[in-house]
């Protein structure tokens, strides 16, 4: 029996960090490298020193899967690459190989720069990992060496975010990375053909939600920005640069065309201007709608939306902001929310989830006076909204994709433990399937079946094909063919056994069976085999029959002969070829229940 | 050659020519034999290519009834099951040709064997999408067959009407993989009428959880909000909190069967599996009212779709379904939003949605107003359409609008609130509801201030079609009302019948009493036409045929001297063009003329054509000019003759007269013709029409650009401006001839042909018109107007036509009538800068 064995690093289990191991047909391969945003220190990285306690990674890892940008699927990936030393190739979507270096790059700036840490990787490093991707196109199926073979297919989640189906040999699994199965404003939903693969490998951070319509939220979020800038408020929308930032945008872009409204949107500079330049360059890979209008027009080339500038917080009159980062933590985005908090006209919108002790976790839970660093306060007077704009499949969507590439087994990930419990249970009950939840560094094996490719000869599959293609086919009859199977060298080969008899040089033996029975019945012997020729007529039609003249009858390749003087018993006898055992045997059934067989 | 040839291809080419040689030989039947039996043998050939294209031909060709006596019904079903065997082939593509056989069965008329079925649902799961593209229409064709036989549930003693099993199955494959299937699915469901409701009700179920927990979808907060009376003050953070702990077993993770299909469809990724969707629960809802109820939800969820032909789906979906429901508040927030939308189309039709509901409270008909106020604030070119909208609200909600009355007068128990200017389009919208609520509910009436029935008297003058007439007797009904609408109708119809029939003896008449006569009529007529509605179509074509005849009694006063010549020629002509254009019009704008009238109308025009004629040959004094004059006029009345003998109607006598002596003229007698002419023009009388049926009249309404603005529309000189241009055509059979006429300062014109997928059919002769305009001009120095407007090609103007050599010009300009008066649209085109 063949196994994949698989190790998630990461993940398992939890959610961040994601990076997993997998063993298939002799390949070792990791699907993603990520970091987990929780820890400071060593935790923030996956344990490579499961994979070798000391040494490069190269020789141990034969190709590095990376599904979409977020760091905690790709964060730790120069410091693998690099740190610790990986020389073979990276395989990732052209949308995740442009925007992954901006990330990494900000990342690094904000924990070296800001934070002061050193022994972390350099720009130089991430330089120089990026130089090992190889960028993959949706659908196209990359040969990475002669066995191993990797296919992506669009996830959803975020822009250029993928899942990849890895073959070896006849064992394949399917990786999906995050992946959203309705579609939001941007991106499309996720879609993978019947694939079959051995193994699933799904994340499940909604394993136990299913969510309310999109156009929901949408309308709730829209109206509540109208009406705070119709009564001349100033609304604010923290966001990360990459991701929700872009869907929120095109959100409200397009409903400022459809209301033909003019209050200015702003949009913070630097990251996220550099973000939106690589949205307008990957439409392919955005939704229905936004790809339709691009024969007109690109739809991420704002028509509402201009670059903000510091300048603007103390303008008069209603606006709405995009500012970073999303936890109202640092940066612009609190300074604005400084500026606006007083006054309750305005509005502060939360689009995601915030960490406990950030502003935006206090705020959101209803805090009314706030305490600055310099012993300062702010009186929170303006609204505080929260709105759930995230891109993460639901129970039902994942039991969705499990249906359509009908796996053999599935294997969460990238979820809390408690919630995948309840998952693994319904997808063992309603697909009758096995369903695996490893820890992070616990090991899964799974057992494939394995089957034997056999060569048949062409000319042998004709020939049978000719036989039977003469009736019409009836599907609920099986066919039989006949021929040798030969071992040559390590290939199985099936082939006509006269062909084989000859290649080896060997006689052909025959067998055959006889029988006799002997019937008690009157008359001529030629009266009894006309009516056995008779009942192999009725009874098995669709074999040619015939009565010659010796008295003996032939049915297909049985001969039966029947002799015997007039008034005596009489004796059958049937012979058959070992290969018409079948029709022998029904032939002597036949003639068993329908004669008067004296059984001795 | 079909023996011969080798190819698999060619084999299978000449398989599908032979197929269409079938069909275009339909009655053959032994041919047809013949080529089934043939593809028959073919069926166990190797290649895919024949096998399908055998099997296509034969559901194309394969008949039932051939004479084959008594075992017709075994022949049919044979064939049928020859073809089951077939949905196992193992190539895809017989196998969906095996079901798409099956379903030319069907179209055919060929009743499929319920046997089917089973075979059918199970290709359901096929690997490729053809196949189960074409057995899911299998399913559906069977479940319209059979929807009350009944099949057994696999690993149950249950069994299922057919039609319930099949819809379930079909529901199920709106999970399917592929857009196209999914597409078809949802389509499909509409249709099947006869499902149980509790499937029905299945397909919306949706239940939403976190954590674990119950948790209720926005539509069900609303309601709850709703029905407590308490109204939350602004979303808290986490005000949707998850409330109950779910049983893990009781959850449905998987859309199995009808379990929530239309809400997995609505949120479907494409736009046509929405589209086809929001189709098919239109159509089931208007057949079970229960199941509008429950809709109603999701429907107004589609009004905030991202894709805008979703969204004017959902909003004419739920006009559709109307009469089964009837609005809440928290519905009618989410449905209002697009009365705010800049697309003319949304809230045009969202406002037309609004005229037929019915609404639960009496906040819900404030907020409505005050939306549709807001609407006018935002769009005043609206102004209109919003008045309409008011008038069917206040009919529609008499009751809920009675107790809003003060609110909306403005009245205070104590002070006398100042009186609103008659001006505002606001004011008179809040009128136009008050006024149609309170005939409907006469109670309203007392609450009138002074200047309120001032306001009243006004605009039951100005806008008669909004405002009802109140004034009538407090005890009459609304009833009555109609009737007298109705018998005032019937008053201008019996009317309009006495005015003609009193001009019946006009033709023994000497010219100057009937020109009297005439002109009293035409005056008569046009008052009528003023009046009443429904007969002014009928009166206005009258009084232009009337118009016609005037003018040919003022051509026969002056008939003794054409042929002298002493009148000029240029007023003449003038005077014959009058005519013409006049007859043109009566021709291309009217619908519904009879036979007999039609033949009168083109009868004055051979009479004015014989004036001219007569004039010409007088005047001219080029034989070239008289030779052409003379053609023309001899086509025509050639025309008219078939005309006349084809519709066998009656011809009067100068008509007949002329026929019978041109016909046999040669042209180079044209002492003669002028001769004949003589005589004829002698016989000239002006007649009278009576019209039979009750014609329609051809005409456009502009609804934008709606008016003048302030602003002109700038843009660089020589390159063009785009104008939205959206127009509804009425009473036009042929669409196509209909034009958009650009009219600049400078009296050049610009004809062009809006494009075939501008038109939207809207009724049987009603066409909706959305278009840009282009503009574009040289450099002026200020801002002017150009006129756009909706014009038609005359259908007959081109048969008249006699050019002289100075009237080429202007030729196509006088060959359209305008269809309404042309809108005028500031634009100033600046120089271009360097």
């Amino acid at each position: 029996m063949a196994e994949i064995t698989i190790t998630p690093l990461g993940a398992g289990q939890d959610v961040g960090r994601s990076c997993i191991l997998v063993t298939i047909g002799g390949k070792n391969i990791m699907l993603d490298c990520g970091m987990h945003m929780g820890f400071n220190d060593d935790r923030r990285f996956p344990d490579f020193t499961f994979i070798t306690r000391e040494g490069r990674l190269t020789e141990h890892l034969d190709c590095i899967i990376i599904s979409h940008f977020h760091l905690d699927h790709c964060g730790a990936l120069p410091y693998m690459s690099e740190m610790v030393g990986y020389d073979g190739p990276i395989y990732m979507t052209h949308p995740t190989k442009a925007i992954c270096p901006i990330l990494l790059e900000d990342f690094r700036k904000i924990t070296v720069d800001r934070k002061g840490e050193t022994n972390f990787f350099t720009s130089e490093m991430i330089k120089s990992c990026m130089k090992k991707v190889k960028a993959v196109n949706l659908h196209e199926v990359i040969q990475v060496d002669d066995e191993l073979e990797i296919k992506a297919y669009y996830a959803g989640h975020v822009l250029g975010a993928a899942m990849f189906h890895v073959r070896v040999g006849q064992q394949s699994l399917v990786y999906t990375g995050d992946y959203n199965m309705t579609p939001d404003r941007h991106l499309g939903a996720a879609w993978i053909d019947k694939c079959r693969p051995d193994l699933l490998i799904t994340e499940s951070t909604y394993a136990t939600t299913i969510r309310e319509s999109k156009r929901c939220r949408e309308r709730d979020f829209l109206k509540k920005v109208h009406d705070c800038v119709e009564k001349g408020g100033k609304v604010l929308i923290p966001v990360f640069a990459l991701g929700r930032a872009q869907e929120l945008c095109i959100l409200l872009e397009s409903y400022w065309e459809r209301m033909n409204l003019n209050i200015p949107i702003y949009f913070s500079l630097g990251l996220t201007e550099k973000a939106n330049h690589y949205y307008k360059l990957f439409i392919s890979w955005t939704s229905q709608k936004i790809k339709n209008t691009f024969v007109q027009r690109n739809m991420f080339e704002f028509k509402h939306i201009k670059p903000f500038d510091r300048a603007y917080i103390e303008n008069p009159g209603p606006m709405v902001v995009f500012a970073t980062p999303g936890m109202l933590h640092a940066g612009l985005s609190l300074q604005v929310f400084k500026k606006w908090a007083p006054h309750e006209q305005n509005m502060v919108i939360m689009p995601g989830y915030c960490v406990a002790g950030t502003v935006g976790h206090k705020i959101l839970n209803g805090v009314k006076r706030l305490e600055m660093e310099n012993k300062q306060h702010i009186d929170v007077k303006l609204s505080v909204q929260y709105m759930s704009f995230s891109a993460h499949a639901d129970a039902k969507g994942i039991m969705q994709l499990i249906s359509w590439c009908e796996p053999k087994n599935v294997m969460l990930v990238h979820g809390e433990a408690a919630k995948m419990d309840f998952l693994k249970n319904k997808i063992q009950t309603e697909f009758g399937i096995d369903c695996y939840k490893p820890a992070n560094g616990e090991t899964v094996t799974i057992e494939t079946q394995h089957n034997i490719p056999v060569d048949i000869s062409l000319s042998l599959l004709k020939r049978e094909a000719s036989f039977t293609g003469l009736k019409t086919p009836d599907p609920k009859k099986q066919r039989v063919l006949h021929g040798a199977l030969v071992m040559r060298g390590n290939k199985l080969q099936l082939i006509d056994p006269d062909q084989a008899l000859r290649d080896l040089g060997i006689k052909e033996h025959n067998l055959r069976f006889t029988s006799t029975l002997y019937v008690d019945e009157d008359g001529a012997s030629e009266k009894l085999a006309e009516k056995i020729y008779m009942l192999a007529k009725e009874k098995i039609p669709d074999q040619p029959s015939q009565y010659s003249s010796d008295g003996s009858v032939s049915v297909s390749d049985v001969m039966i002969t029947v002799s015997g003087e007039d008034d005596d018993t009489k004796s059958v006898l049937v012979t058959w070829s070992h290969q018409d055992e079948d029709l022998g045997s029904e032939l002597m059934d036949i003639m068993k229940n329908e004669l008067p067989v004296i059984v001795d | 050659m079909f023996n011969t040839s080798e190819s698999q291809k060619a084999k299978s080419q000449l398989i599908s020519s032979l197929s269409v040689i079938g069909q275009s030989a339909a009655s053959l039947k032994e041919l047809h034999k013949q080529l089934v039996d043939t593809a028959i043998q073919n069926l166990t050939s190797d290649s895919h290519h024949i096998r399908s294209s055998c099997l296509s031909l034969i559901g194309h060709l394969e008949s039932h009834d051939l004479p084959k006596g008594d075992n017709k019904d075994d022949d049919v079903t044979d064939v049928q099951k020859l073809l089951e065997k077939f949905f196992q082939d193992q190539d895809s593509r017989v196998r969906s040709s095996a079901f798409e056989a099956l379903l030319t069965f069907h179209e055919r008329g060929v009743k499929l064997d319920e046997s089917l079925y089973k075979a059918a649902w199970e290709a359901l799961n096929d690997d490729y999408e053809g196949v189960r593209l074409a057995a899911i229409q299998v399913v559906w064709v069977l479940s319209h067959l059979y929807p009350e036989s009944v099949v057994p549930v696999p690993n149950s003693d249950e069994e299922l009407r057919l039609v319930d099993d099949g819809f379930v199955k079909i529901c199920n494959m709106i999970n399917d993989i592929s857009v196209k299937v999914r597409t078809k699915a949802a389509s499909l469901l509409g249709s099947l009428h006869l499902v149980s409701t509790r499937f029905l009700e299945q397909t919306l179920d949706k239940k939403l959880m976190s954590n674990m927990r119950r948790k209720k979808t926005a539509s069900e907060r609303a309601k709850d909000n709703y029905s407590s009376g308490v109204w939350s003050t602004g979303q808290k953070w986490a005000d949707d909190a998850p409330k109950e702990e779910l049983d893990p077993e009781s959850i449905n993770l998987m859309n199995i069967g009808a379990c929530g299909a239309f809400v997995h469809g609505l949120e479907d990724e494409f736009s046509e599996v929405r589209n086809c969707t929001l189709d098919s629960i239109c159509e089931l809802a208007s057949q079970n009212p229960g199941f509008a109820l429950l809709c109603q939800d999701s429907i107004a969820d589609m009004f905030n779709d991202e894709i805008e032909s979703v969204r004017l789906n959902a909003i004419n979906s739920l006009k559709k379904l109307s009469q089964h429901l009837e609005l809440r508040e928290d519905q009618l927030d989410i449905m209002l939003g697009v009365l705010q939308d800049f697309s003319y189309v949304s809230r045009e039709s969202l406002r037309d949605m609004l005229c037929e509901m019915k609404f639960a409270t009496k906040e819900c008909l404030n907020t409505c107003v005050v939306a549709l106020l807001d609407n006018l604030r935002r769009y005043p070119e609206d102004r209109l359409n919003i008045w309409k909208c008011m008038k069917f609200l206040g009919k529609n909600c008499a009751n809920l609008a009675l107790p809003l009355m003060p609110e909306f007068l403005c009245l205070h128990p104590y002070f006398d609130t100042p009186e609103p200017e008659m001006d505002d389009p606001a004011y008179i919208s809040i009128l136009v509801l008050v006024f149609n609520a309170a005939a409907g509910n006469r109670t309203a009436l007392p609450m009138f201030q002074e200047h309120t029935w001032r306001h009243f008297t006004y605009l039951r003058d100005s806008i008669p079609e909004l405002v009802p007439d109140l004034k009538t007797d407090d005890s009459k009904e609304v009833l009555v009302e109609n009737m007298a609408q109705v018998e005032k109708s019937h008053e201008a119809a019996t009317f309009i019948k006495c005015t003609v029939e009193k001009l019946s003896d006009l033709r023994s008449l000497d010219t100057i009493t009937a020109k009297q006569l005439l002109e009293t009529a035409v005056r008569d007529l046009q008052r009528v036409i003023e009046l009443d509605m429904n007969t002014s179509a009928s009166a206005e074509c009258i009084c232009l045929f009337l118009q016609s005849q005037l003018l040919i009694t003022q051509l026969m006063s002056q008939h003794a001297y054409i042929l002298t010549g002493s009148v000029t020629v240029s007023n003449l002509n003038v005077l014959v063009d009058k005519v013409l254009n006049l007859t043109n019009r009566l021709q291309t704008l009217f619908l519904g003329l009879g036979n007999n009238d039609l033949s009168l109308i083109k009868q004055t025009e051979l009479k004015a054509l014989t004036f001219r004629l007569g004039s010409t040959l007088a005047n001219s004094q080029e034989l070239a000019t008289q030779m052409k004059a003379q053609d023309v006029y001899t086509n025509y009345l050639c025309g008219l003759q078939k005309f006349l003998t084809y519709t066998d109607s009656h011809t009067d006598s100068c008509t007949s007269y002329l026929i019978s002596e041109l016909v046999n003229l040669k042209s180079n007698q044209l002492s003669n013709v002028q001769n004949v002419l003589h005589s004829a023009l002698k016989l000239v009388r002006p007649v009278t029409c009576m019209l039979m049926n009750k014609v329609r009249k051809a005409y456009a309404v502009i609804h934008e650009p709606a008016k003048v603005s302030d602003n002109p529309i700038k843009f660089t000189a020589g390159l063009t401006a785009a104008v939205l241009l959206i127009a509804d055509i009425e009473n036009v059979s042929r669409i196509e001839n209909v034009r958009v006429q650009v009219k600049y300062p400078d009296t050049t014109v610009a004809l062009t042909i809006p494009s075939s997928h501008d038109v939207r059919k809207r009724s049987a002769l009603g066409h909706r018109l959305t278009t840009h305009v282009l503009l574009s001009h040289g450099h002026w120095s200020e801002s002017c107007t150009v006129e756009i407007g909706v014009v038609i090609l005359s259908s007959s103007a081109a048969k008249t036509k006699f050019k002289t050599k100075s009237a080429s010009s202007s030729e196509e300009d006088s060959n359209v009538i305008e269809l309404c008066k042309p809108v005028k649209v500031l634009i100033s085109p600046k120089p271009h800068k360097r």
